[in-house]
């Protein structure tokens, strides 16, 4: 395991922003990045931004941050890291609706929509946040898990797929009571890899 | 306590208690059982957490805006697993995977839009693939396999990079720092040249990226960037991401087009339009900033891509060097021929700035504003000359302090003289003072020769008595000269600064320097130019000597002197020899590490064309053909060579007698010529005359001849009206009218050709008897009798004479004499003359 994916999976966030002073050090940096920034991107997709301009203001939301914080203009003291990072974004996110606002009213379309309070910003934060680790869970569980093929198909057949266990079975040629148990294997595999991930997250909590 | 066992434990199947998990237990019975027994309700619990479990995170997928699918992308690739999806553009889906074999993780890109269209598209796509399999190079990502899934859509395989895309804050992450803004700016543009570096060697394999950005640009934890996703866009046709820019949002990638790109001209589109994506992205690494807004309509977008000048960098970044601002917009010039010519001469120029001497971008920036000053006063000669003169004084003043500059640096560089060095600043400073004299020839549209010839002539009186000037540069300056009269045709002026650029190298740095082979070497062809053979030969063979002693470094001069060598033998009609000489230099060609493929075709098309005039028309085409695929497989498929190479096979055709298969050659030659001369130019004036002979032949008078009379027109203009290329179109064209019926403009075209003909082949040249006969059978058509029969008498007497009364020709005048007198009524004189043609056709075998 490489530095990354250890402090990926085992380093909070507090101790990455402790990292974060370290200007040479850029896989903290990294590390940090991949952790807020797809959270940032679904939180401008779920805003109405295309993919483009989610990556935009991520990019910009993120390297803000990282000024500030260098420059000491963040403090726990302050805020949530999660406040911290919405209020950045939020007014990323009014800058391109506005400039897009401009343009489509040149064009004949309606002006945009409105963005959220930072409060209700911060419960789609909370929601992001949650798919995110999920999503980095299933990764995980793929990437390191001994659990066979198998085992993995049969449980995204019938989570994903919302096949009858029947059908996984006899698809798989695994008789239904395997079925249930690779379900649930599987299952408690991924709730200890959420339980870990969210620890990490802590700051926020 | 493992599932296995806890199963065990329970008197109810797992499909029972899961049902009733799920309330979906219809039995009721059974249902009181299970819930009688504590330890199995336990477990109902459990499930019933789990299940809620599940369904957020199937919901952590399906609720996302644009998610299709529920559930994280499972394509099944044979051989490896997929672990996530990274990416999803327009394009094509990303996704980290793990290659089961070698447990190594990779990265998997599944092209989307399903197959492509056709097995040509395939094949193409394949092509492209392992062409870019095949690049090895430590700033670019190695494609590990390709191929297609069950759906048709194509796949490939590439090592998977940790890092992030390519921007100006993730690329050391110090340009947070300002106090360290120029030593951040150096750490960028040295992984800046690793990026260059890698699209250098891809370029010299015939790979272009064609859509260079930072997206497509990778940093590692190490710093180390990795370019990928070469050349396949273009070999995928327009991807979605150019679609959307139709419906007019904005669009990310397009912002790195170059203006060629975004006039849609494909076939403008070469190495150079990387060259141009490179500067913005150094642009945008330096100041985080566009060269101009790329954001809004797609009009707007597209206009400021090919119309706005950039803003300076320093508007963005006033810490910002002159140097290196000249050197980012130098790269994203607009008129790709005066960016840089390629990306390691771009990697040079930013070492150059490095290293801290003088650039490139800059000596060019002067020599422009030079002749853009010059353009500006061209048209009052002689008002304007006087200026002009004086500004070639000081662009020749300008030279030599450059090069002084340049010598006082090495100099403090502890004296460290090396031969290459010192060729180099001659060369630049030559190539400095070609560039201002280029700039002013009439094919640029930039005034009259007169003009031109006057400042060179001025240029010539200062270089030859110059003061405080080292001979080197003296004779760097008048080989520049020599070298601008050849260009313009003034060949014993050409000639008389070259030999004293000689003379001067040979006093100075003796008989066997590299700068005297190259001056012997520049004179060996213009003696054969000047139809001087032996002196040519010796010029050649004496260069050639001196890059033999240098061994290996000048195997590329070596395969240059010996193709010099074959042009002589080629003149002298030795074909053998020149043969051998090419095949020489080819060989020496094929060896070198780093050779230009071009040219390795331009030998092969030498080779092509001494087979086609020993008439071996099977080796000639076979090598015409090879050397066009060479083309197409390094990207110039469409190219000035390219056009030539399908005019010659034309050629090949039309000895072989084939009109038909000419044809198609000569019409792809002329569109491609005219894609790239200037209207006018000679050479289309010669695909023009081909295209419209193999018309003629083929009986097809009525496309010709608007074909033969544009090469008319362009001969005139070009040669002069007395030209034998006017009098070869005036004929054809000449015969084509004849056979419309359209008599008079026939009997004009002939008379011109005649014209010229006799001025320069004389009166008793079958040529001009050619043209009497022509000339004389249009008279009749028109009745004037008198003058028809003085002409078809005197085409007679010359071509039975020259080839005999069984000639093609001969028959041909014999017939206008014939019909002559059967006109005038004079039935003796015709029957008489029906009787010789009988004749002489029995007699032709």
């Amino acid at each position: 395991m490489d530095r990354h994916e250890e402090l990926m999976r085992t380093t909070t966030t507090t101790a990455l922003l402790e990292g974060l002073y370290d200007v040479q050090d850029g896989v903290v940096w990294q590390v940090f990045d991949d952790r807020y920034r797809p959270i940032i991107i679904g939180v401008c997709r779920r805003l109405g931004l295309s993919d483009s301009e989610a990556d935009d203001v991520a990019q910009e939301t993120l390297l803000q941050f990282l000024r500030d914080y260098r420059a000491d203009r963040y403090s726990r003291d302050r805020g949530r890291l999660r406040s911290w990072v919405v209020g950045i974004a939020r007014h990323r996110v009014i800058d391109y609706q506005r400039s897009r606002g401009r343009r489509k009213e040149k064009v004949g379309h309606s002006s945009a929509m409105e963005v959220p309070d930072e409060g209700a910003l911060e419960e789609i934060w909370d929601q992001e946040q949650e798919r995110s680790i999920l999503r980095m869970s299933i990764e995980e569980l793929r990437r390191t898990t001994r659990t066979t093929e198998k085992s993995i198909r049969a449980f995204e057949m019938v989570v994903f797929d919302r096949r009858s266990v029947e059908a996984v079975a006899e698809a798989l040629e695994l008789k239904p009571h395997d079925v249930y148990v690779a379900k649930s294997r599987v299952t408690t595999k991924l709730r200890e890899i959420v339980e870990r991930l969210k620890n990490l997250y802590e700051v926020d909590s | 306590m493992s599932q296995t066992d806890r199963d065990d434990a329970f008197p109810f199947p797992r499909e029972v208690i899961e049902a009733y998990a799920a309330g979906e237990l219809e039995d009721e019975t059974l249902a009181a059982q299970i819930e009688s027994n504590t330890e199995v309700m336990r477990e109902v619990v459990r499930i019933q957490e789990e299940n809620d479990f599940l369904t957020r995170l199937a919901g952590a997928w399906s609720t996302m805006p644009g998610s299709t699918s529920v559930g994280p992308p499972r394509q099944r690739i044979e051989g490896y697993r997929i672990i996530s999806e990274v990416f999803r553009g327009g394009q094509g889906v990303v996704y980290k995977g793990l290659q089961e074999n070698t447990k190594r993780i990779v990265a998997i890109k599944v092209m989307l839009g399903g197959a492509l269209a056709s097995e040509r598209a395939r094949q193409r796509f394949e092509r492209e693939v392992e062409l870019v399999a095949s690049l090895r190079h430590r700033n670019i990502v190695t494609v590990h396999d390709s191929g297609q899934l069950e759906d048709g859509s194509n796949f490939f395989v590439m090592e998977f990079i940790k890092g992030v895309p390519l921007s100006r804050a993730h690329i050391f992450g110090r340009d947070l720092l300002p106090e360290d803004q120029e030593d951040s700016f150096r750490l960028r543009i040295r992984q800046f040249i690793d990026i260059c570096d890698a699209i250098q060697y891809a370029h010299q394999r015939g790979i272009i990226h064609r859509d260079l950005k930072p997206g497509n640009i990778m940093v590692d934890r190490s710093g180390t960037p990795k370019v990928f996703d070469f050349g396949v866009a273009k070999v995928l046709g327009p991807s979605t991401e150019v679609e959307a820019t139709l419906t007019g949002e904005f669009v990310g990638t397009f912002a790195y087009a170059s203006p060629e790109q975004v006039k849609g001209d494909t076939d403008a589109i070469d190495t150079r339009s990387d060259v141009y994506a490179l500067g913005l992205i150094l642009y945008e690494l330096l100041t985080d900033a566009h060269p101009y807004p790329v954001r809004g309509s797609v009009s707007d977008i597209i206009q400021n891509i090919t119309g706005a000048e950039p803003e300076p960098l320093t508007r963005h970044e006033p810490g910002i060097k002159r140097d290196l601002q000249a050197i980012v917009l130098k790269s994203i010039e607009k008129d790709p021929d005066r960016r840089y010519q390629s990306a390691a001469a771009f990697a040079q120029d930013l070492q150059n700035y490095l290293d801290g001497e003088p650039v490139e971008a800059l000596r060019d920036n002067a020599s422009y504003v030079l002749s853009k000053v010059v353009r500006r006063y061209r048209a009052p000669i002689l008002v304007g000359s006087l200026v002009v003169l004086s500004l070639v004084v000081v662009s020749i003043f300008m030279s030599v302090l450059w090069y002084r500059a340049v010598r006082a640096e090495r100099i403090a560089a502890e004296r460290l003289v090396t031969v290459e060095r010192e060729s180099r600043m001659r060369g630049e400073v030559t190539d400095m003072y070609t560039d201002i004299i280029e700039s002013l020839q009439p094919e640029y549209g930039l005034g009259s020769e007169m003009t031109v010839r006057e400042m060179i002539d001025q240029a010539s009186r200062v270089a030859k008595q110059p003061t405080g000037v080292e001979p080197e540069v003296q004779a760097a300056m008048l080989e520049a000269i020599g070298n601008t009269y050849l260009a313009l045709d003034k060949l014993p002026e050409a000639k008389s600064h070259l030999e004293d650029s000689l003379q001067l190298r040979l006093d100075a740095l003796g008989g066997g320097h590299r700068s005297v082979a190259e001056s012997r070497f520049n004179l060996g062809y213009l003696y054969l130019v000047l139809g001087e053979i032996e002196a040519s030969r010796a010029s050649f063979e004496s260069a050639l000597a001196i890059w033999i002693d240098e061994g290996d470094a000048a195997s590329g001069e070596r395969a240059a002197a010996l193709l010099g060598l074959a042009r002589v033998a080629e003149r002298e009609r030795n074909f053998e020899l020149a043969m051998e000489r090419t095949r020489e230099s080819l060989a020496l060609r094929q060896r070198e590490i780093d050779s230009d493929p071009m040219d390795i075709t331009e030998l092969k098309v030498t080779m092509a064309r001494l087979h086609r005039r020993r008439n071996e028309l099977g080796e000639a085409e076979s090598l015409y053909t090879e050397a066009l695929k060479d083309l197409e497989e390094g990207g110039f498929g469409t190219s000035p060579m390219s056009a030539t190479i399908l005019n010659n096979l034309a050629v090949v055709q039309w000895q072989r007698g084939a009109w038909g298969e000419a044809e198609p050659l000569y019409r792809e030659s002329l569109s491609q010529r005219r894609k790239f001369y200037p209207e006018g130019h000679s050479e289309i004036g010669n695909t023009l005359l081909g295209l419209g002979s193999v018309l003629e032949k083929q009986g097809n008078h009525l496309d010709a001849e608007p074909y033969l009379r544009e090469a008319v027109q362009i001969f005139q203009q070009r040669y002069g009206s007395d030209d034998p290329s006017v009098a070869n179109a005036s004929a054809v064209l000449g015969r084509v009218l004849h056979a419309l019926e359209q008599y008079e403009a026939a009997r004009d075209s002939y008379r011109r050709a005649l014209d010229i003909c006799r001025r320069s082949f004389g009166p008793d040249h079958p040529r001009t008897a050619e043209q009497e006969i022509g000339l004389g059978l249009c008279l009749l058509e028109l009745e004037n009798y008198e003058a028809a029969e003085g002409l078809l008498d005197q085409g007679y007497a010359v071509l039975s004479d020259r080839y005999g009364a069984g000639h093609r020709q001969t028959i041909r005048a014999m017939r206008g004499l014939r019909d002559l007198h059967a006109a005038q009524g004079d039935k003796t004189q015709a029957a008489l003359w029906t009787r010789r043609i009988e004749q002489a056709e029995g007699a032709t075998p």
